[in-house]
């Protein structure tokens, strides 16, 4: 194989991610762009940097023939999606193998396994994964009611060749089965052409937790922890932790025994992240598998140790575990909040626009991922994600404390940002005690999430005034009128400061 | 130089603040509690100031048309702070305008004011290249700038709408 060169079909913070890995690595960078990200970070920081199209990501970032395109002129020898775009595509997978490229994540046939979700299903019971206690596909009435009776209420209904929450009913009892079963089918026959419906257990107060896997090219693989991913808004994760406050190391063990059964019965090669609901009474079910790097992939490198982005290039080149899988050990707690282009006084509306000024927190155990700086502008085309705030600390008491402090340092002007959402829930009792599941925080948000009243404080009536009364002064030392001078312009600068 | 103004707390009842500043040194008094501070003006905009007694704060300040916003920490805090002055509407030369717009379409070129700032009539707040043309823009009377919606290097368009100004004269 010649030398090395990776392309990252992707932007923003995960794209700079990826190419400092490389760095370290000594491999050379190929950005790509569309034109609304022509002086963007990710640019900046690549070795080379070659234009995709104009901004829609249509045109640019999800364009498989440009970004092979670009590969090609660019001689890179490795292709690696990121996520969201084009990750997960197994298209796009083969396409780059039959370009003469490496694909930096799992075989095409493992990412259509798991892009299923019945499929996914069957696999999975085959391989002996626990999944949630369900019907196989295609129940009538009938059918239903004795399933409900055998497992016991809540009930899910679920369209078979459903998706995305259409035709999805929750059953309280067997005397809402019929009209939910009627709602049920004449929703699926109208968003999918097909009325057939099954269910699935309802698991109640159920918490979002994620097992990382590293397989390597000779069928070598690990469970690299889990994550705690209950936090989230409508479906979207908004922080994450390693490890989950509420699993010990022998349901740590149970579950990434799972995770990696789960990834062989796909024949699976690469990073990949396992998901399953895990209800009160510890028991866990398969949710689905991603087949690519996480967003949250770096608080399982905090706890764990190891560089997921680099490993996963190292598997690309064939190269076998960097880790014998029985040295591993966690040490301490992370935790990473996503910090968005969105306005949380506003229902999360995006706020594209340009960063006017950037304060990122420093100190121990603070690590920033992130796609921005001072001067970028958050174009209005693409997910507002603007990076990652991740925090470490030697158990979650001293990590929470450091999120708190680090979020009284950090400072984003310009835009609005997610940023007070997160200095409000690092206040949240229930948040202190780790004590939420995949609701918690719609139901908190609907309720009103906990906003301290900043005490009264007459001192920052006294600088506010003093501020404002200095730059008057400033103002009246100059000429008012007349001729424009530097020394004028001088003392106009002055107090606008 | 002495300054007066009002602050309205959140409970509606309302405080007086005197402010003496001389160069960077400021005592303020507010409802009667005192205090003495030096500001330090930090390149990224925002201010520390330094107490008689120890205490330290830095904060960005932003003042609005009806408030003064504060971020400490992180944390932001709006005053009600109001110059009585403004209120007052004692009347100047020059009737005025609530906003300033493009006449025609061109780019901003240069922007001289921020909002907040007091202009006199006359004084220079902005520079629109159009059709080749540099036209100065100017302030027809005394006016508080209350909102500047454009930037240097920015194109508008006909009536695109560039500065506002507070609705009280001086």
């Amino acid at each position: 194989m010649s030398r090395p060169k990776l392309l990252v079909a992707n932007r923003g913070e995960i794209a700079i991610r990826i190419f400092r890995a490389c760095r370290e690595m000594g491999i050379p960078t190929v950005a790509v762009y569309s034109d609304a990200d022509k002086a963007s970070l990710h640019v900046a920081y690549a070795d080379e940097a070659w234009r995709l199209g104009p901004a829609p990501a249509r045109e640019s970032y999800l364009a498989v023939d440009r970004i092979l395109d670009a590969a090609r002129r660019s001689r890179a020898t490795l292709v690696h999606p990121g996520y969201g775009f084009l990750a997960e595509n197994a298209a796009f997978a083969s396409a780059c193998a039959d370009a003469g490229m490496t694909f930096v994540g799992p075989p095409p046939a493992a990412i259509d396994a798991m892009g299923s979700k019945t499929e996914s299903r069957r696999r999975m019971i085959e391989a002996g994964v626990p999944v949630v206690p369900g019907m196989a596909r295609g129940a009538s009435r009938e059918d239903l009611r004795a399933f409900g009776r055998e497992s016991g209420y809540p009930i899910l209904l679920k369209a078979s060749a459903g998706g995305g929450g259409k035709g999805m009913r929750t059953v309280a009892s067997e005397a809402d089965l019929d009209s939910a079963y009627d709602r049920a089918t004449s929703e699926a026959q109208a968003f999918f052409g097909d009325p057939e419906v099954y269910a699935e257990k309802l698991v109640e107060g159920a918490r979002h937790v994620e097992v990382q896997i590293v397989f390597d090219g000779n069928g070598r693989g690990a469970a690299v922890g889990e994550r705690e991913c209950s936090i989230q808004r409508r479906h979207q994760k908004v922080v994450e932790e390693c490890p989950s406050p509420v699993v010990d190391a022998a349901l740590r063990r149970k579950m990434g025994e799972a995770a990696v059964a789960a990834a062989r019965a796909v024949g699976y090669v690469s990073c990949g992240t396992v998901e399953f609901l895990l209800d009160r009474h510890a028991r866990f079910y398969f949710l689905e598998m991603n087949t690519r790097l996480q967003v949250e992939h770096p608080v399982t490198e905090e706890v764990w140790g190891v560089d997921l982005a680099r490993e996963m290039i190292a598997i690309a080149l064939g190269e076998p575990l960097s880790f014998s899988p029985e040295d591993l050990s966690p040490r301490g707690h992370a935790i990473e909040c996503r910090v968005y282009a969105e306005d949380p006084d506003r229902q999360f509306a995006p706020s594209p626009g340009r960063i006017e000024a950037l304060s990122l927190p420093q100190g121990p155990g603070v690590r920033h991922d992130i796609g921005v700086e001072r001067g970028s502008v958050v174009p209005i085309d693409y997910d507002p994600m603007l990076g990652k705030l991740i925090v470490h600390g030697r158990d979650r008491r001293e990590a929470v404390a450091r999120l708190a402090r680090a979020l009284s340092e950090y400072e984003i002007i310009g835009i609005q940002t997610s940023l007070p959402f997160f200095r409000r829930l690092v206040t949240d009792p229930d948040f202190l005690a780790a004590a939420f599941d995949t609701g918690w925080l719609d139901r908190r948000l609907a309720s009103g999430l906990g906003a301290p009243e900043p005490e009264s404080d007459d001192a920052l009536a006294a600088l506010a005034a003093a501020v404002l009364a200095r730059s008057e002064e400033k103002r009246f030392a100059a000429p008012r009128r007349g001729r424009a001078s530097a020394w004028r312009d001088a003392a106009r600068r002055e107090a606008r400061r | 130089m002495k300054r007066i103004f009002r602050l309205v707390r959140p409970d509606g009842g309302e405080t007086s603040v005197a402010v003496d500043v001389t160069g960077d040194a400021a005592t303020v008094d507010v409802g009667g509690k005192r205090y003495a501070l030096e500001l330090l003006p930090r390149a990224d905009g925002t201010f520390v100031a330094l107490f008689d007694g120890g205490r330290v704060l830095r904060a960005r300040v932003s003042h609005g048309k009806k408030e003064t916003r504060l971020r400490t920490r992180g944390v932001e805090t709006t005053l009600h702070l109001f110059d009585p002055r403004d209120e007052s509407a004692a009347g100047s030369e020059g009737e005025g305008t609530s906003e300033v717009v493009a006449a025609m379409p061109g780019r901003v070129l240069e922007v001289r004011v921020a909002e907040g700032d007091r202009v006199a009539r006359g004084d220079l707040l902005l520079i629109l290249e159009a059709m080749k043309m540099q036209n100065e823009i100017r302030a027809e009377a005394d006016q508080v700038v209350a909102e500047v919606r454009c930037a240097a290097g920015q194109a508008v368009e006909t009536g695109a709408l560039l500065l506002r100004f507070a609705s009280d004269r001086i």
